[in-house]
């Protein structure tokens, strides 16, 4: 309902038409000889024409008949639907890639027709209602907080762009919850904890295909949720990619591969051509039968409509697909971005490219400082890490010359191995220490120990992958404190002996003991027996593989849309050029760590890295979507947000069709119109 | 309040009778359709018989009869008296009616201006002829100060009288005519130069002026303003005579529909006119005053 002074100034207009009547247009007085001819001419055109004598009155009364349909329009009268219940709601938008397939009933995207049902939600909102919108893919943004302005609400509701990530609900549902409960705050015991409002009743409409990732913590408080589906009017049919990588030659013996991953999201098989590209030229094309999802026994029986309703237990079908890229891998001088393509289009088309790049090989510079080291040198010379690469042993009085100092500035070396040493500056690369400590004041030694067991090996870890310690025997160590944000890799009853510890964007290991121990006489006895274990040869290549970016220079890795792109090129520039795959340029300034951090990669394709002003391409990346979650696009009817299963509203809010406003408003004009020209006599 | 009709130069200032025009009217004279009786001599032929050198016919001596009229000629030839009748020559009244409602100040010349000179021009030419001129405006006064001229000797007083001759009446047209019939019991031409602006209606008026059984002549004078009227917009006329206002914005069509309403208007005019045996003639201010009277005047008869 309108608020008392809006119909007052509505019931004002009948009246302001009427006097409008009176009201004499102001006319600019001549004098003449005589008005008989005039007054004869007018009163022969007024007699003249028929409608004269009802004219003037006809159209008042059209006037005031707009009026009133202009008030009944203000009623806003409609067949359908009724006001929402609740005086606070909440939009959440689901913008991530899966919204831009177009299975909706007009065809339009998935955002295009939540938008629309916003929209209608929107007008249905009483004038004292309040909502916000939240938007969200990996990432949640409030577009809009709580205002009970519609247009507003709608500006912000259209302003809402398609990405090209995954969704993320959980953080989103962090912002509805704690504005919908604003007394709830993270710390309860803080004295600067102020109520700053009553919590208030919200009502929370999801709009999202439900393709979204598990939602583990959701404590609702005030807010009710309602989910309200998207898309899919009829079964889902998309094969997509969800897999695209090159792998490791290292694990293959040699050969490289691409390896890619297609998944069907419909329930029947469905053949697809896919071509595979180098470049701009196509190196492989196949045709392949993709399987639809696997149906449970329980759902044989039912529809293909009624499965949809249970698409959790059928599983998505897929299909693996292996190219041997070894001989075009060989001959490649430059960095070569691979295409993957499915040649056929279908209802959501970001999945049907994936990108990659092969880079060509390039050792790993790795620096092992050591005066005697006989374990170092044996593991470091395996078959194996002599493929990915090449290790220099020094001595340690080399940290003094002026090789390794400009050499250890410039980030020539991947990583360095210092054994019972500790420069002066750190260098701008990963490093090891074996036995001392990095400067600086991160790194502590807190406790001497001897002859102690390993209790606990962090195998999570990469670098500890495969390293089994439990049978090593350590003769003297000390313990280790890292610094803010460090691991422990490995850890002895006192505390850990072994930990990973970043450093403005390098990372350091420091080992609590040496391999070998230089007594005073000049003996080299072993501190441990580690060396003699196939623990030690598997960590030595764990780090090199790791810490020496061994993996990333012989293929690829790739981003994730929206995330943060590190970028470490293989001179150090202090200024890069980053090209986008549409080919928009944009420079990025040197981290202090000697990389450089790029923020925009927002779409996929393959982006390119140069030295600024100069032509020749450095690297290149790719970054690809690659989510089974998004490119499986059948919509899901429920979503569950912690333990609660939200149902889907099946049924669509039915839009309202406002002919009233749009029919009053025109003949409102239409009538003005008029107004004008019979004031000005134009046809009289 | 702006006015219609901005001269460009003020033609009040130009004499009335120029001596160009003079000279072209010396050579007319006025002429009646109808003989009237005059009361002096003149250079007119009368119904009556009278002296002049021109014959009109013989009749029989009868007792009393002039003997200096006797044709001794014919007593000789014929044993009989007969009397020789010559024409007599008489002077003409010729009136002239101007107009002097305000309506008449409006036009370049203004229609008052236009209608003097009109007046004189014809007065002119009835002082040449030894007519009996008499001006007069239609301002509804019992009382006429309008002398009655004769005699080319009297052109200064003619102008003198027309200079003096101001617009500024509000009496009807019917009005002024009657008490013009009143005054004056003469018969000969009457020339009424009016604009027939007169929201109480002309007919009566002429019909008075019929009824005096004059030869009546009719020039409707009107302005090039109200022939073809060029205003634009959203205006409040006012009358310059009862201040009645008629509100109009004006559109092409409007325009063109005053048009027809003048046209039906002069159309009655000279119908009513015609009907009653009164010459009609309408004229606009922009026609040159010699012009008129050279041309369109002689077509009509009223001078040759």
């Amino acid at each position: 309902m309108l608020p008392w002074y809006q119909w007052l100034i509505l019931g004002l207009v009948p009246p302001l038409i009427l006097s409008l009547y009176f009201l004499k247009l102001r006319r600019v007085p001549l004098e003449v000889p005589s008005t008989y001819l005039w007054t004869k001419t007018i009163e022969d055109m007024h007699v003249n024409s028929i409608w004269q004598r009802l004219r003037k009155n006809l159209l008042m009364w059209l006037q005031l008949l707009v009026v009133l349909i202009l008030m009944l329009a203000c009623l806003r009268p409609g067949c359908e639907g009724e006001k929402l219940a609740g005086d606070r709601f909440i939009f959440l938008v689901d913008k991530s890639a899966s919204m831009s397939a177009t299975d909706t009933e007009s065809g339009i995207t998935r955002l295009d027709d939540a938008k629309n049902q916003i929209y209608t939600l929107i007008d249905r909102m009483k004038s004292t209602d309040a909502a916000m919108v939240i938007s969200f893919s990996d990432t949640e943004g409030v577009d809009q907080s709580y205002t009970k302005n519609k247009s507003v609400l709608k500006r912000k509701v259209k302003s809402i762009q398609v990405t090209q990530q995954g969704s993320d609900l959980n953080r989103a549902l962090i912002a509805a919850t704690g504005l919908a409960n604003p007394g709830r705050t993270s710390d309860k015991f803080s004295n600067t904890d102020v109520q700053v409002a009553d919590a208030l009743a919200a009502t929370m409409y999801i709009f999202s295909d439900g393709a979204i990732k598990k939602v583990n913590k959701y404590a609702p408080g005030e807010l009710t949720a309602v989910y309200q589906p998207v898309g899919a009017v009829a079964p889902a049919s998309n094969v997509g990619i969800t897999t695209f990588s090159v792998n490791d030659q290292l694990d293959t013996g040699g050969t490289i591969e691409a390896f890619v991953r297609l998944q069907n999201s419909g329930f029947e098989p469905k053949t697809v051509g896919v071509s595979l590209f180098i470049g701009d030229q196509l190196t492989d094309a196949d045709t392949v039968t993709v399987p639809g999802r696997e149906i449970s026994e329980s759902n044989m029986s039912l529809g293909s409509n009624d499965r949809l309703a249970d698409i959790d237990q059928s599983p998505p079908g897929g299909l693996s697909l292996k190219f041997d890229l070894t001989s075009v891998a060989g001959v490649l001088e430059s960095a070569a971005p691979i295409r993957f393509k499915i040649d056929e289009a279908d209802e959501y088309l970001l999945d049907n490219e994936a990108y990659c790049v092969l880079n060509p090989s390039r050792l790993t510079n790795v620096l092992v400082v050591t005066d005697y080291n006989p374990a170092l040198k044996l593991a470091s010379s395996t078959d194996r890490l002599k493929k990915i690469a090449k290790v220099t042993f020094v001595e340690r009085s080399f940290l003094k010359e002026k090789d390794y100092q400009t050499n250890a500035a410039l980030g020539i070396y991947d990583l360095v191995i210092f054994d019972q040493c500790s420069p002066e500056t750190m260098p701008a690369c990963n490093t090891v220490f074996f036995s001392s400590l990095p400067s600086g004041e991160d790194w502590k030694f807190t406790k001497d120990l001897e002859i102690t067991p390993i209790i606990y090996t962090n195998n999570s870890h990469p670098i500890m992958f495969d390293v089994q310690m439990q049978s090593v025997s350590i003769l003297n160590g000390q313990i280790i404190k890292g610094p803010k944000g460090s691991t422990n890799l490995v850890e002895s009853i006192d505390g850990s002996i072994i930990a990973i510890g970043p450093r403005s964007g390098f990372e350091d290991i420091v080992i609590g003991f040496p391999m070998i121990l230089y007594e005073e006489d000049g003996d080299t006895p072993y501190n441990t027996d580690w060396h003699k274990k196939p623990s030690f040869p598997f960590f030595m290549q764990n780090i090199i593989r790791t810490l020496g970016s061994g993996s990333r220079f012989n293929s690829l890795l790739t981003n994730r849309p929206g995330k943060p792109v590190k970028i470490k090129p293989r001179y150090p520039y202090d200024e890069i050029d980053i090209k986008n795959p549409q080919g928009k340029q944009q420079s990025l300034q040197q981290q202090p760590n000697k990389s450089f951090v790029y923020n925009q990669a927002e779409e996929t394709g393959i982006y390119s890295v140069s030295e600024k002003g100069s032509a020749e391409v450095d690297q290149l990346f790719a970054v690809n979507l690659l989510d089974r979650l998004e490119s499986d696009i059948a919509v899901r009817d429920e979503l569950m947000l912690g333990y609660e299963a939200i149902k889907g509203n099946p049924t669509r809010e039915p839009a309202r069709r406002d002919f009233w406003t749009i029919l009053a408003f025109l003949a409102l004009a239409v009538l003005t119109l008029e107004w004008v020209v019979y004031n000005r006599r134009v046809f009289i | 309040m702006a006015k219609v009709a901005p001269s460009k130069k003020n033609p009040q200032d130009e004499p009335l009778l120029s001596p160009a025009l003079l000279a072209q009217l010396e050579r007319m004279e006025l002429v009646s359709r109808k003989i009237f009786r005059g009361r002096m001599k003149g250079e007119r032929r009368s119904k009556r018989k009278g002296q002049s050198v021109e014959f009109a016919d013989f009749r029989n001596y009868v007792a009393g009869d002039d003997l200096r009229f006797i044709d001794w000629n014919m007593y000789a030839r014929l044993d009989k008296l007969f009397l020789k009748l010559f024409m007599e020559e008489e002077d003409l009244h010729f009136y002239t009616l101007i107009d002097v409602s305000p309506s008449m100040q409006f036009g370049s010349p203004t229609k008052f201006q236009y209608a003097k000179q009109l007046a004189g021009a014809l007065g002119y030419i009835g002082l040449c002829r030894a007519d009996r001129v008499k001006i007069e405006a239609l301002d509804g006064s019992r009382n006429s100060n309008a002398p009655t001229l004769r005699g080319r000797s009297s052109l200064w007083q003619l102008v003198d009288h027309l200079e003096r001759m101001e617009s500024q009446s509000t009496v009807s047209m019917t009005e002024a005519v009657k008490a013009f019939c009143l005054r004056n019991t003469g018969k000969g031409i009457l020339v009424l130069i009016t604009d027939l602006m007169d929201k109480s209606g002309y007919e009566e008026a002429l019909k008075y002026l019929v009824a005096r059984d004059l030869d009546i002549y009719l020039i409707h004078v009107l302005s090039q303003e109200e022939i073809d009227p060029d205003i634009n917009g959203d205006l409040k006329l006012v009358d310059c005579e009862d201040q009645d206002i008629a509100e109009v914005s004006v559109s092409q069509r409007l325009i063109d529909r005053y048009k027809q309403t003048l046209a039906a208007f002069i159309e009655q005019a000279r119908d009513f006119s015609s009907r009653r045996g009164i010459v009609y003639t309408m004229t606009s201010t922009e026609r040159s005053v010699d012009r008129l009277v050279s041309r369109y005047l002689r077509q009509r008869g009223l001078v040759r």
